[in-house]
């Protein structure tokens, strides 16, 4: 939500843990230390403090016969409540907690299961872009689409990635056009934090979240680095360059400004088969944006422009290539301003605007695809109380406008569309349980209506777990064309709906979230299940015919059931493991039979070790991940050969960094694929692009093998204080 | 990549022999309050030559280092430790250092977080 806009206010309770018990304390000294205010404790130990501009800030926690305690209280903190224990003096110190800050967290406080990957966790992979940010993560899924554009997608709940919202501080973006392939095109070092929420979400930012909600933070302007230079090279003689840096003008106003440019220009084809293994590419990229903070009222605004282009296909010694080309041009403009009311610091209204313009033109061998869009989105929002802070409320409306343009071929599909929508949501927040009821009712011209009703539920279980349940329906308008560009990698022919119409799912979710103490360290343990059920879904689907892709709309027949554990701990100060295991079963009417969809795994797993010297000079990490074996759609050869029912291996992932800090600067060395796993002929016809077996989609593991890289990060950083 | 690794850790394991040796482990007592303190006070040191690694205990205020008896000795970072503005057992802070600090960090900047 829209959270930094109105007034800021944290709350929480101070526990006192003496003689192995903990009970509420009350009269405990809060203080902001810099703001110089605070306030004590209620004989339940809560408290609640109005945040000050000014962050961070250090909170100081203090009760006569225990330990202080003191928390760095950041503008994310805004909003959020803490569980705080203090330690009796007669403690032994040893029992003291231990603070580290943990890089992927699961936020107990927010009554949605949000999961957070920190900077930590994104530097562990520096290569390069946002989908590759989630390569350290079981939850998100990354996939390349096909042998030949490098294009990457990801997937959340075994769903597509437009199935995802996607929003970049809390706007809506990636959206159209870029649904598809647009997290290619975000450089990962703009990136401070992400976070992913499975399911639908708040009903505030939007009625797309169908699978759930990844929300992108970008570096701030009044926090960032004065100046931050990323330099990366990898054996494929990819070449990468990030520069961004931050200026506070004065205590009003301050500005960032970000530039990423990389390219590939050399031919790869390590496995022979006549393709460039990557696409050759040339990216640039820029966003300049801006942060006003008055005392009634507070702006962020920006405009953000990229040029990407990706041509892969057979090298260019080969006659009459086959040419796979992709173009997208891309501008837009944000601005979020809310207003404060002084007086009443439990009211806001916040208005968010956008403006984008996109352009995508390319080709795979003799077919075209290109498409426009405009489109513009306002969305204004009320936040205030009912009687006391227990009872929140938020209320408001939202419009888009959309003109799209997808072109294949001969055939152009124009569409232009409004969406006016109106969403209330309240939150209740009680002792053991908050709860979140939501609705919001969207009109979409020539479409119709869609009322969507969503409801999340925490319950504290005790002090260390967390059991939460989601349940609600979203729902998204397919594009044909550019959702599915990639499988125009092939030779087959597309058979299209003469309808488009909305696609919808109801999806509920429980999960569960417990702290524990293992080797004197924290540890967490998590586990939560999902059922996706489509109401309507397009299904592609290519095992009715060898030789053709029918796109049909299937109703109340698909759906998903994807559960998940992880299990995170020390064993060591220095070292952290984290093992996954997901389940994914995600089934459609495919050729006839309800069966699993092509190229999902049934069981996924993941190992990550990460470790970090004493001195926090050196850190190391590596991830493997485990792919069990997927269903293949049958394919015919040039020769008239079928394969019938054929499963793909089990497909191993393992990538590992290492990383050097010195004062000013860091220096990493790391490997992708480091098992060096490819698969043996992943285009089908591949001498032949031409003939009508020709097939680049039929693709289940990495393309490349191993690949090594090395970059260095240089940064000034921005005083913490003025003084 | 495989064979950088074993570089990588080779290289570990022979610089941790190598120190095992010749290293001492000394504790301090600070100044140093808060978790800004903690972060400013061990990277300072982190990067100080001859220092294996410094940890910092808020609780009681200690600072234990691990330092190469070749390359420092605990006058030499106790001195380090005053540069970054905070008192090193009973040898005071640089007022200039200490000037730069950020509020929180100052003597009395957290007199609600003392113990009684």
């Amino acid at each position: 939500m829209l959270s930094y806009l109105g007034f800021s206010q944290i709350q929480g309770i101070v526990f006192g843990s003496e003689d192995g018990k903990r009970k509420q304390l009350e009269q405990v000294q809060i203080k902001l230390v810099q703001a110089d205010i605070g306030t004590t404790t209620d004989e339940q130990g809560r408290f609640e403090l109005i945040l000050p501009r000014e962050l961070p800030d250090t909170l100081v926690i203090s009760a006569y016969g225990f330990y202080s305690d003191t928390i760095i209280v950041t503008k994310q903190d805004r909003f959020t409540g803490l569980d705080i224990t203090l330690f009796s003096e007669k403690t032994l110190e040893t029992f003291v907690v231990e603070y580290r800050k943990s890089s992927k967290t699961v936020s107990r406080l927010k009554t949605l299961y949000v999961e957070e990957l920190g900077e930590g966790e994104l530097k562990k992979a520096a290569c390069c872009n946002l989908s590759e940010s989630f390569e350290t993560s079981a939850t998100v899924d990354v996939n390349l689409t096909d042998a030949i554009s490098g294009a990457k997608k990801i997937q959340l709940l075994g769903l597509d990635g437009v199935y995802t919202q996607m929003q970049l501080e809390n706007v809506p973006f990636l959206t159209g056009l870029e649904g598809s392939f647009g997290v290619n095109t975000v450089p990962g070092t703009w990136v401070e934090s992400i976070q992913v929420t499975k399911g639908t979400g708040t009903v505030v930012n939007g009625y797309e979240s169908m699978a759930g909600l990844i929300n992108v933070e970008f570096r701030k302007p009044s926090t960032m680095q004065k100046l931050f230079v990323n330099g990366y090279g990898n054996i494929l003689g990819r070449g990468e360059l990030n520069i961004h840096g931050g200026q506070i003008l004065n205590e009003k106003w301050s500005t960032g400004t970000f530039a990423h440019v990389s390219g590939l220009q050399q031919e790869i084809d390590r496995n022979g088969d006549g393709f460039r293994d990557a696409p050759l590419s040339k990216t640039a990229s820029f966003l300049n944006r801006w942060e006003y903070n008055g005392p009634k009222f507070e702006s962020r605004f920006g405009v953000n422009a990229y040029y990407d282009e990706r041509s892969g296909g057979q090298l260019s010694s080969v006659a009459n290539r086959y040419n796979a080309f992709t173009q997208n041009k891309h501008v837009d403009v944000f601005a979020k301003t809310g207003f404060l009311f002084p007086k009443k610091p439990y009211q806001s209204i916040g208005i968010v605007y956008q403006a984008k313009m996109h352009e995508l033109d390319g080709n795979f061998g003799l077919r075209n695809f290109s498409g426009t869009e405009y489109r513009g989105y306002i969305n204004a929002i009320y936040d205030g109380i009912i009687g006391t802070t227990d009872h929140k409320i938020k209320m408001g409306l939202s419009a888009v406008g959309q003109d799209l343009t997808q072109k294949l071929d001969s055939i152009t599909l124009k569409r232009p569309t409004v969406t006016p929508g109106v969403f209330a949501e309240y939150t209740y927040t009680g002792t053991r349980i908050t709860a979140v009821l939501g609705a919001r009712y969207d009109y979409q011209t020539d479409f119709g209506a869609q009322f969507s009703p969503r409801l999340h539920v925490k319950f504290i279980a005790d002090e260390y777990t967390d059991i939460r349940f989601t349940t609600g329906k979203a729902w998204r308008l397919p594009n044909l064309i550019v959702d599915n560009s990639s499988l125009l990698a092939t030779s087959k022919a597309w058979s299209l709906p003469a309808q488009v119409k909305q696609e919808v799912v109801w999806n509920s979710g429980i999960s569960l979230v417990r702290r524990l103490r293992l080797f004197k360290r924290e540890s967490s343990f998590t586990a939560d299940f999902y059922h996706a059920r489509f109401q309507r879904q397009l299904i592609v689907d290519r095992e009715a015919s060898v030789d053709t892709f029918f796109f049909r709309f299937q109703e109340g027949i698909s759906f998903s059931n994807t559960f998940q554990t992880e299990f995170s701990f020390s064993p060591w100060r220095t070292v952290t493991i984290r093992a996954a295991y997901k389940y994914l079963q995600v089934m459609a009417q495919y050729g006839g039979d309800l069966q699993q969809q092509i190229m999902i795994p049934k069981h996924r797993g993941l190992f990550n070790i990460a470790y970090a010297s004493r001195n926090k000079r050196w850190e190391i990490d590596a991830t493997l991940s485990l792919y069990g074996r997927m269903r293949l759609h049958d394919v015919h050869y040039p020769d008239g050969s079928y394969t019938h029912h054929e499963i793909s291996k089990r497909v191993p992932q393992v990538l590992a960094q290492v990383t050097h800090h010195f004062r000013k600067f860091d220096v990493y060395v790391g490997g992708e694929n480091l098992a060096n796993f490819t698969q043996s002929n992943p285009i089908i016809s591949a001498d032949d692009p031409y003939n009508a077996a020709f097939d680049a989609t039929r693709i289940w593991a990495p393309v490349l093998g191993t690949v090594v890289y090395a970059g260095f990060r240089y940064e000034i950083e921005r005083p913490k204080s003025k003084e | 990549m495989k064979s950088i690794l074993i570089i990588a850790l080779s290289l570990f394991a022979v610089s941790g022999t190598a120190m095992a040796q010749k290293t001492q482990t000394v504790t301090i007592h600070t100044s140093a309050e808060c978790l800004e303190c903690e972060q400013r006070l061990e990277e300072g040191l982190n990067f100080t030559k001859g220092v294996v690694f410094a940890e910092l205990d808020l609780a009681s205020q200690n600072v234990t280092i691990k330092y190469s008896t070749k390359k420092t000795n605990p006058e030499a970072l106790k001195k380090v430790i005053n540069e970054l503005g905070y008192d090193a057992d009973d040898q005071k802070a640089e007022a200039a250092a200490l000037q730069k600090l950020p509020s929180c960090c100052k003597p009395g900047g957290m007199e609600n977080g003392e113990k009684k």
